[in-house]
């Protein structure tokens, strides 16, 4: 029972916490903005929190460095399930400007299963509180989803028979 | 006699209940209020409930292995509840026949004393920086609580909390329980912890403190009981030093007693909100203070003003 309780209340009072993994500190503005009164993140029931015991979210920043990959799986560890974990800024989603450097490992979901990406360098608070509202049920998504695969031969075939009648 | 004691244990399920149903309502009316002074529109009021429900359904992460420390949030809770029975809300309380002003003070002290064994057992720096601080708050806030109770009793010359209450609605307002009064609504801004004596928390300085590493279920409970302590604390403020007017029908002094606990919580939100935290120690010299100043309740009660 107490189970159900907590995914109907889940989305109404996520709890976040903040990780810098490497990143050069634009996300981490950005991401303090969103919890300012002018943006008011309270409002869904949002509030920082400066425990990964407490936490629901991980908001993780940066290209995560080599050396704090396993300090990130750790922290993932930490927080009680259900979590969610959000990748801000482009660092965090695919190495952005660090892509392919040695020194990082170039994506949080190199180390941790990432729930939503925020894109951006840095992105913009509304984006943030945007990624937020739709992981919450909020607002609808802008980009419908879509699935890609090979074509049989039969498909092919069907789709373009002229092509396949004039064949060699 | 039967019926008696069925009176009582209504009684005692209505403490329990006001205790811990209204307790979120009147904390989420409380950070309502903050929000509007920030110029937010800020959460729901049922918002603290919604809090609960999340993390007691949450995983259990345990630091520690250990009966005792598994039990703590329960326990705090529990004690806060035994609290709220000692106290009387609109008439007599439920558990007044077991105890007095002597057993609510070490009753009180508790819930701060499970918390602070609490966090120094889950020993993270941060953890016994908070337990510590806890400590030091306790040390000089009890005091304070103790001085303003004596009053009282000096006073109605009974150590009952009922005593205490039925002579405030015979004699009405004195000199020197005005002045205890303010003495305790100071000591329950510190109960509360809120701002400027949240020092034991302290948010953004060392993460929750004693709380950092309660997850889930026994951060809800450690929540809870902090809740239910604030607005027992409020209650008890109201009834023993503002009990007026009194009309002795139980359930409108019932209501009048809630919402004067609630004008007492708002009035804490709002310190809270246009306050700056104090340091530990300048907390506990202010509070060294504050108990000298009771002090001077207690010479005004001796001289009978
Ligand atoms: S995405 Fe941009 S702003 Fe964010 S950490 Fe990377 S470089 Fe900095």
């Amino acid at each position: 029972m107490l189970r159900r309780l907590c995914e109907r209340a889940f989305p109404k009072a996520l709890w976040v916490y903040h990780a810098n993994c490497g990143a050069c500190n634009g996300c981490d503005i950005e991401v303090i903005n969103v919890l300012t009164p002018y943006y008011d993140a309270e409002r869904f029931g949002i509030r920082l929190v400066g425990s990964p015991r407490h936490a629901d979210v991980l908001l993780v920043c940066g290209p995560v460095t080599r050396q704090v990959a396993p300090a990130l799986r750790r922290l993932y560890d930490a927080v009680p399930a259900p979590k969610l974990v959000f990748a801000i800024g482009s660092c965090a989603v695919g190495g952005g400007c660090w892509f392919d450097s040695y020194n990082v490992l170039g994506g949080v979901d190199k180390v941790l299963p990432v729930d939503y990406y925020v894109p951006g360098c840095p992105p913009r608070p509304e984006a943030i509180l945007y990624s937020v509202a739709v992981a919450l049920g909020l607002a609808p998504k802008k980009v419908a989803a879509e699935a890609m695969r090979q074509e049989t031969l039969e498909e092919l075939a069907l789709a373009r028979p002229r092509q396949s009648e004039a064949g060699p | 006699m039967s019926g008696d004691i069925l009176v009582t244990v209504g009684l005692a399920l209505l403490n329990v209940a006001v205790a811990l149903l209204l307790a979120p309502l009147y904390e989420g009316i409380m950070r309502k209020l903050r929000a509007a002074l920030h110029s937010r529109i800020g959460p729901p009021i049922t918002q603290p409930f919604l809090d609960l429900a999340k993390l007691l359904g949450k995983q259990d992460l345990r630091a520690v292995p250990g009966k005792l420390y598994a039990a703590a949030p329960a326990l705090t809770l529990g004690s806060v509840l035994t609290l709220a029975l000692l106290v009387p809300m609109g008439t007599r309380p439920p558990l007044g026949g077991a105890g007095d002003i002597i057993v609510l003070l070490y009753v009180a002290a508790i819930s701060a004393v499970l918390l602070m064994l609490t966090a120094f057992a889950a020993s993270g720096p941060y953890g016994a920086v908070g337990g510590s601080r806890e400590m030091m708050i306790l040390l000089s806030v009890e005091p304070v609580l103790a001085v303003t109770l004596v009053v009282g009793a000096l006073k109605s010359g009974r150590l009952a909390t009922l005593g205490i209450l039925d002579w405030q609605v015979e004699n009405g307002p004195t000199m020197s329980m005005a002045i205890a009064g303010i003495a305790f609504f100071l000591a329950l801004q510190a109960q509360a912890g809120k701002l400027p004596f949240d020092v034991a928390e302290a948010d953004q300085e060392i993460m929750g403190g004693p709380l950092i590493e309660q997850s889930g279920p026994r951060l809800a409970l450690f929540r809870w009981a902090l809740w239910s302590k604030q607005l027992v604390f409020a209650i008890l403020l109201v009834e023993l030093f503002l009990p007026w007017p009194r009309f002795g029908v139980f359930p409108a002094d019932l209501v009048l007693t809630l919402l004067k606990a609630l004008v007492v919580l708002v009035l804490v939100a709002v310190v809270d909100v246009v306050n700056p935290r104090l340091r530990i120690d300048q907390t506990m010299g202010y509070f060294t203070r504050v108990a000298f100043s009771s002090l001077a309740a207690l010479a005004f009660a001796v001289i009978g003003m």
